[in-house]
């Protein structure tokens, strides 16, 4: 990789905020070492939403928390890069990424029940991270913070403030998460199964919320979750993983409307649709891959119901590239098969539906 | 954009619409109320938790009802008093013609090998210290089924019948993956040939590629066995996938009930429209689009004190006065077909709420 | 957080009112002859029915309990005898009210609990805490070893070794002595200060391994991530965030583990020589002095119940749910 400018500018003229290059993270653990990420390679502008999909063990969790330097680093070892709004985190002190945190990075947890500390009040919690990054006074940290409580949608915000975590419902947790998210202005969020522990209507009110804070702040954000109808609700761009790997990256529209991978065809056939019913659901057969003795070549050859369809037994061999195929233009595919396009038509769109 | 597509997209004919079918299941004003005891004052005081208010339905032989609802809607506790897991605090239980509802355990036997439960957690429902071979054999044991010379090639029977290799019949739960666990979960109810499976979100702590295999199991199970399932899952596009019937819950109270294809597609009850506007749908990106989007303000009230009249009222934009004075009856409303039951004051269909992709291009 | 505390007391005291119930069944409904013991050698049935009218022994069993409970709140007069408030009966051997024996043990016995809370609070905290800092190095398993080896000896045992060695042949440590905090407080503290010390570390080998693995516990929850992704320093997590969740366990340990640590404070002032409550008892055992030993019983329970109140209110502080539940 040649040096890059100090702020990258994309295609689109938007500014660059993330750029990770070939990173690995794995933990060594009694059984042996454990492959989470095998060499991802990605890159956010600000005012996209990218979605990482992909089930346990993909990979997607690992990555991001790496981002913000969560991974403890006695029991991780991570190599590659991940430039953060033009600094560089692999290798970089603890202290540099403890000032990035929250104030150009910030994360939304999947269990707000649990990521708030039960002991404290919900207004402390967040205008603690506002003191951390801005020298001012106690009380101007909470005007600050019951401005955000404000903002997120939570009603008399100075009240609640005073309140602990139990005294809140889940949905409004989730909402006070967000408000701790946004507290410093990151430019870029990561939201990890924001809505996952949340009932169906209290999740259409977070997306929404996010949508929202989006336009109004413009930052970049970074869903991971599982759920697929959720992406195709919220994101610009969806990035799936598979073993430690992005199989697939591009558009929403490009991925899930045309996708070109077979583990991509299969998670969509999984999904039991809202708006169809009956008839047996396409799966993928077998179970994940352990990711202490990953499949060799391309990870998912043992679970692909098209690799007998590569000359050669390549799939086994040869791991296939992330790249942009033939007639693409933005969307990176890592598959060997010679034309997906044509199978996807004839075989599988008409069994999404 | 019409109703049309309603009749059309229906092509099994259920027991329901046939009027002398003998309901498998049968349940009438079910009702449990939890005591909790609040320490707020000086003294613990103890208040009712009405976990399940009144819940009617009826389940024929081979028919699948989806019991869905957020929660706290009591759609668990529904399923656990219906297998009398836990006991009624009133109501009444019928399975097969016979009143099991207040039964004691010694009558409760030979209802047992009938009705079988699946849980959520495979983690936690399979007994780590012991093998396959007994988790499975030992109902067959117990209900004396198999002569014991026989009962391990049962266990393999069933081992494959659910998937999984009979040759891992010695094997220990925690040597299987959580889809594999659901899988000897499945085995398991399935040991004594049950009539009726009570199974409790059941592929809701499954990732996705497994949840589809467990899911087409299940489907598979039901035709070949003719099962009757209670299915309780929050997961409105996997109940529309599974289920005949389904009922929706709010609050301890079913707020609609009817086929499939009523409640998808020509839904009455506000909240009703209300869960399926708010469930993200992937065909958005396939360029369906909503004609509504319907958002509810707020909390669900607590259990503990629930509104007046309507439950729903505190967060339903059509709620009026008579909504607080009277609770509105689970009734078929105008427009309705038969067998779909609506407790509503102010009904109304909405049918493009589930948006579908032949409706947009159409 | 007033009703918390109002609560806490009113249990507290139904607490303390079974205890004297079950007191008095054990002691005074059982075949006992205080009268006997009373009576000396030289006894006469005359002599023995008069002690027994003095003492109120010839009533109903009833009535007795209702005297019993009276005096302890308003005080009695047994048989021309003053009594005064709180009234824990007579003793027959050394012919005074109980409650001034009591009087002079209880601040013995009550400062030898407490130093020995503070000792032994602050060393199982520190060192569970640093334990768990250095989970799996060499210091771990050094501090998690000694733990081990302390808890495995009986504290009779090592605090017989204790006196032996660093109190009597050596003299390392000066032979503890006790004199009233309100008379000299300088001389109390350090007349004190070798068995809060020898008491409070062993006891705190009891609670390091619980802090440790509280601690570790509490390392691996959500919210330390969250706290970590908000940007603040390891110091500030450990100490505002890890150290006051790790600690509410070793709070519930503390109120359950009160009981059994005033039994050590028995061993403590037979072995090491002071006129505590632990010897009061045991001295009244040998004299078979039935009244006396009540009294230790129910002033015991006094002191359990206090500390529990005070532990459950510090809980309360650190812990906002319990007020709820």
């Amino acid at each position: 990789m040649s040096a890059l400018p100090a702020t990258p500018v994309a295609e689109s003229g938007r500014e660059r905020i993330l750029e990770v290059n070939d990173l690995q993270v794995q933990f060594p653990t009694a059984d042996g070492l454990v492959n989470a990420v095998n060499g991802l390679t990605y890159s956010l502008d600000m005012g996209r939403t990218l979605a990482i999909v992909g089930e346990s063990g993909s990979g997607k969790s690992v990555s991001s928390m790496a981002v913000m330097g969560l991974h403890d680093p006695r029991r991780t070892r991570i190599s590659g890069s991940i430039v953060l709004d033009g600094t560089e985190l692999v290798g970089a002190s603890q202290e540099t990424i403890r000032q990035l945190r929250s104030s150009t990075a910030a994360m939304i947890f999947q269990d707000p029940q649990s990521s708030f500390h039960p002991f404290k009040k919900i207004g402390d919690q967040i205008a603690e991270a506002y003191l951390v990054h801005h020298k001012v006074s106690k009380k101007v940290a909470m005007t600050r913070t019951v401005e955000m409580l404000d903002r997120v949608g939570i009603p008399n915000p100075d009240r609640r403030a005073k309140q602990y975590p139990h005294e809140f419902s889940g949905g409004m947790r989730q909402r006070a998460m967000i408000a701790l998210g946004l507290i410093n202005d990151p430019r870029l969020l990561i939201a990890d199964e924001p809505t996952t522990a949340l009932d169906v209507t209290v999740q259409a009110q977070i997306l929404d919320l996010l949508n929202d804070l989006q336009r109004e702040f413009g930052s970049a954000i970074v869903l991971i979750t599982h759920d697929l109808a959720v992406v195709a609700e919220v994101a610009d761009d969806v990035m799936v993983m598979y073993g430690g790997r992005a199989v697939e990256h591009g558009t929403a529209h490009e991925v899930l409307a045309n996708p070109r991978h077979p583990y991509t065809w299969g998670l969509l056939g999984s999904v039991p649709k809202l708006s169809a019913s009956g008839g047996n659901l396409r799966t993928i057969r077998g179970l994940p891959p352990s990711l202490i003795n990953l499949p060799s070549g391309c990870s998912f050859h043992p679970r692909c119901d098209f690799s007998d369809r590569v000359p050669g037994g390549l799939c086994s061999k040869e791991l296939p590239g992330l790249e942009v195929r033939a007639g693409d233009t933005t969307r990176r595919s890592r598959c060997h098969l010679a034309d997906p396009a044509g199978i996807f038509d004839a075989e599988i769109a008409s069994t999404l539906e | 954009m019409s109703t049309a597509s309603t009749e059309t997209s229906e092509t099994v004919v259920h027991p329901r619409r046939d009027n002398t079918r003998e309901p498998l299941l049968e349940v009438t004003d079910l009702v449990k109320h939890y005591p909790v005891k609040e320490y707020t004052g000086l003294f613990p005081t103890t208040n009712q938790v009405r976990a399940v208010d009144g819940v009617s339905f009826d389940v024929a032989p081979g028919e699948t009802l989806g019991l869905v609802g957020e929660s706290g809607c009591g759609k668990t506790t529904t399923g656990r008093l219906v297998t009398r897991l836990i006991d009624p605090t009133s109501g009444s239980i019928k399975f097969d013609g016979k009143e099991i509802g207040q039964a004691k355990e010694r009558q409760l036997r030979s209802m047992r090998r009938d009705m079988q439960l699946i849980f959520q957690d495979p983690y936690q429902s399979l007994n780590p210290r012991q093998t396959v071979n007994t988790i499975i054999g030992t109902p067959l044991e117990v209900h004396n089924l198999v002569p014991k010379n026989k009962r391990k090639d049962r266990v393999q029977e069933l081992l494959e019948l659910v998937g999984l290799n009979p040759e891992h019949v010695n094997r220990y739960p925690n040597e299987f993956s959580g889809g594999q666990r659901q899988r000897i979960g499945i085995a398991r109810a399935l040991a004594v040939e049950p009539r009726l499976i009570v199974a409790d979100e059941p592929v809701s702590a499954l990732d996705v590629s497994i949840q589809a295999q467990v899911m087409n199991l299940l489907e598979k199970l039901r035709k070949e066995l003719n099962l009757a399932f209670v299915f309780v899952a929050h997961d409105l596009g996997v109940v529309r996938h599974f289920c005949d019937r389904v009922a929706v819950m709010y609050l301890g109270k079913i707020v609609e009930i009817g086929d499939r294809s009523d409640i998808y597609e020509a839904p009455q009850h506000p909240y009703t429209q209300a869960l399926l506007s708010a469930a993200p749908d992937l065909n958005v990106v396939r360029g369906a689009e909503r004609k509504e989007r319907i958002r509810l303000e707020g909390d669900v009230p607590s259990p503990i004190n629930p509104p007046s009249g309507c439950r729903f009222r505190t967060r339903c934009w059509k709620a009026q006065d008579v909504c607080a004075q009277e609770e509105p009856l689970l009734e078929i409303k105008s427009g309705a077909r038969q067998g779909h039951q609506i407790a509503c004051h102010f009904p109304e269909i909405k049918d493009d709420l589930a948006t579908s992709l032949e409706n947009t291009s159409a | 957080m007033l009703v918390y505390i109002l609560r806490r007391v009113l249990l507290g005291l139904s607490v303390l009112l079974a205890a004297i119930v079950a007191t008095f069944c054990i002691f005074f409904l059982g075949p006992s002859d205080p009268a006997g013991a009373l009576c000396g050698r030289q006894c006469t049935p005359d002599r023995i029915v008069q002690i027994e009218k003095d003492l109120g022994l010839n009533k109903p069993k009833t009535e007795q309990f209702v005297t019993y409970t009276k005096g302890l709140v308003a005080g009695n007069d047994l048989g021309g005898k003053k009594c005064d408030a709180p009234c824990l009966g007579w003793s027959y051997v050394q012919n005074r009210p109980v409650t001034d024996m009591v009087k002079q043990a209880f601040p013995v016995t009550v400062s030898i609990v407490i130093g020995g809370i503070v000792v032994y609070s602050t060393l199982g905290i520190l060192f569970g805490m640093i334990a768990a800092r250095f989970r799996g190095k060499p210091l771990d398993r050094v501090i998690v070893g000694v733990s081990q080896f302390v808890t495995s000896i009986p504290y009779f045992v090592l605090a017989q070794l204790f006196f032996l060695y660093a109190m009597v042949y050596y003299g390392l440590i000066p032979r503890a002595k006790y004199t009233s905090i309100l008379d000299n407080p300088f001389t109390w503290f350090t007349g004190l200060l070798g068995i809060w010390l020898f008491y409070g570390t062993v006891l705190s080998a009891n609670y390091v391994r619980y802090v440790r693995a509280s601690m570790i516990d509490v390392q691996n929850q959500d919210y330390i991530r969250t706290a970590r992704s908000k940007g603040l320093g390891e110091r500030k997590i450990a100490i505002s965030h890890a150290l006051r969740a790790g600690i509410a366990p070793f709070l519930t340990l503390l109120g359950l583990a009160v009981a059994a640590e005033l039994g050590g404070a028995i061993f403590t002032e037979r072995i090491f020589g002071l006129q505590g409550m632990g010897n009061l008892a045991l001295t009244s055992f040998d004299t078979s002095d039935l009244p006396v030993i009540a009294g230790v019983v129910v002033v015991g329970a006094v002191i359990i119940v206090s500390l529990n109140l005070l532990v459950d209110l510090l809980y309360g502080l650190v812990d906002p749910r319990v007020k709820l539940s």
